[in-house]
């Protein structure tokens, strides 16, 4: 689904566990795409071809995933980045992501070729796509997010949900450093919030105000 | 048949023996060696594990007298002689430390190989920093031509063969100091 320019989001509708994905088309050189969470290859429990939806609906958009030349996981639990590993193997896409998570991945059969660290990140076809990568730890000791500073867009992976936020009961999770992370993302200018997962709510949240709200409430409780 | 036709294992194993010819002394030397020298190195191995503390070295030497302690004691110091190595400092650290602990003049022996150790590792040091920013600025190249730039990124060097080989260059280079360094160190745990 397109939602401006070349920011295309794919918002998982299965039964199973898979998560939101996203991709900026034709920002790399020879038009190449960045894809964001290319998630599960198969869902675990019902076995639904996550990758191969993705596929599909890229396509739909008149978009080539084989087209992908790199592949940024917001970390590194399975239901993010295990496609990655695949369109690694088989595209040649180069996978990045935060040092910490690596192992999680490894044990997927991917390797990292690129480590991300806080900093900013620029795309070039031509035109500059100037993205920051914020290191936000809590649900994963390796979670980053992605700001997209000129289109107030943020990428939260599962550092943010709808009205709720990535557990921090997995291996590395930390409640405090997902609270401080959280509280850093609350204060960019953010007007598109796509999360990580369409827990009972599509996961993509539209709107400064909706955001704002959003992050309020999380930020009340947590 | 009678009983003398009987002949026991142990017998018919006694004479097989007493059939082969004596060993000579060089025969002998390298059965002891082999029998002596893999306690030696599982010692120094021991050591560099930490399941052995520093303090402890010349108790277990000790423990092997005469010839077998003197075998023993060669095969503890060239394995940790070949642990000092700059591109493991902390092995190589622990290693000198258990050198000196075993020579008479623990502190002379210090001091005589602190300047050389600190030197060749200062050197290491400084040609594998510069080694690594060559090589991660050749792949922040290779990956501004496909389009992607920025301070948020830092290539996995982990497999990185130019890389891997110009280390490999390195160590070779540093060989030649080391070996000064181990020969000082032979020379006053075993006397040349």
């Amino acid at each position: 689904m397109k939602i401006f320019d070349n920011f295309y989001i794919y918002l998982w509708q299965g039964r199973d566990n898979n998560c939101n994905a996203c991709l900026l088309a034709g920002v790399l050189k020879g038009g190449r795409h960045l894809l964001v969470d290319p998630g599960h290859v198969r869902t675990p429990s019902y076995r639904e071809p996550g990758l191969e939806k993705l596929a599909r609906e890229i396509g739909r958009d008149g978009l080539d995933y084989s087209s992908v030349g790199l592949v940024i996981v917001t970390h590194g639990h399975p239901d993010h980045c295990e496609a990655a590993a695949v369109l690694q193997r088989e595209t040649g896409a180069l996978v990045a992501m935060h040092r910490a998570d690596e192992e999680m991945f490894q044990m997927l059969g991917g390797r990292a070729d690129i480590y991300l660290q806080e900093g900013t990140l620029e795309l070039a076809n031509g035109s500059k796509t100037g993205l920051e990568i914020f290191h936000s730890p809590g649900h994963s000791p390796g979670h980053v997010t992605i700001y997209w500073p000129s289109r107030k867009a943020l990428i939260a992976g599962d550092c943010i949900f709808y009205r709720s936020t990535g557990r921090t009961d997995l291996p590395g999770g930390s409640h405090q450093a997902l609270r401080d992370s959280i509280e850093r993302m609350s204060r960019l200018d953010v007007e598109c919030l796509l999360c990580g997962h369409p827990y009972g709510h599509p996961g993509f949240i539209r709107g400064r105000e909706e955001v704002r709200e959003n992050f309020e409430l999380i930020l009340s409780y947590l | 048949m009678g009983d003398e036709g009987i002949k026991s294992a142990l017998e018919i194993a006694m004479e097989r023996i007493s059939g082969l010819p004596e060993l000579t002394p060089e025969e002998i030397a390298e059965q002891k060696e082999k029998e002596f020298r893999p306690l030696g190195e599982a010692l120094a191995s021991k050591y560099m594990q930490g399941v052995i503390a520093e303090t402890e070295i010349p108790a277990e030497i000790a423990r092997h007298a005469g010839e077998p302690g003197e075998i023993v004691r060669r095969a503890f110091v060239a394995f940790l002689c070949r642990s000092v190595r700059p591109d493991d400092p902390g092995a190589a650290v622990r290693a000198l430390n258990g050198l000196c602990r075993l020579a008479g003049d623990a502190e002379g022996l210090r001091e005589k190989t602190t300047t050389a150790w600190s030197r060749i590792l200062d050197d290491f040091q400084k040609r594998k920093d510069k080694i690594l920013l060559e090589c991660e600025a050749t792949e922040m190249e290779k990956l501004g031509s496909l389009g992607i730039s920025g301070s948020a990124l830092r290539p996995n060097m982990a497999d990185n063969e130019s890389l891997k080989n110009e280390l490999d260059a390195l160590r070779r280079s540093c060989e030649p100091e080391l070996e000064k360094l181990r020969a000082v160190l032979l020379e006053s745990l075993l006397g040349g």
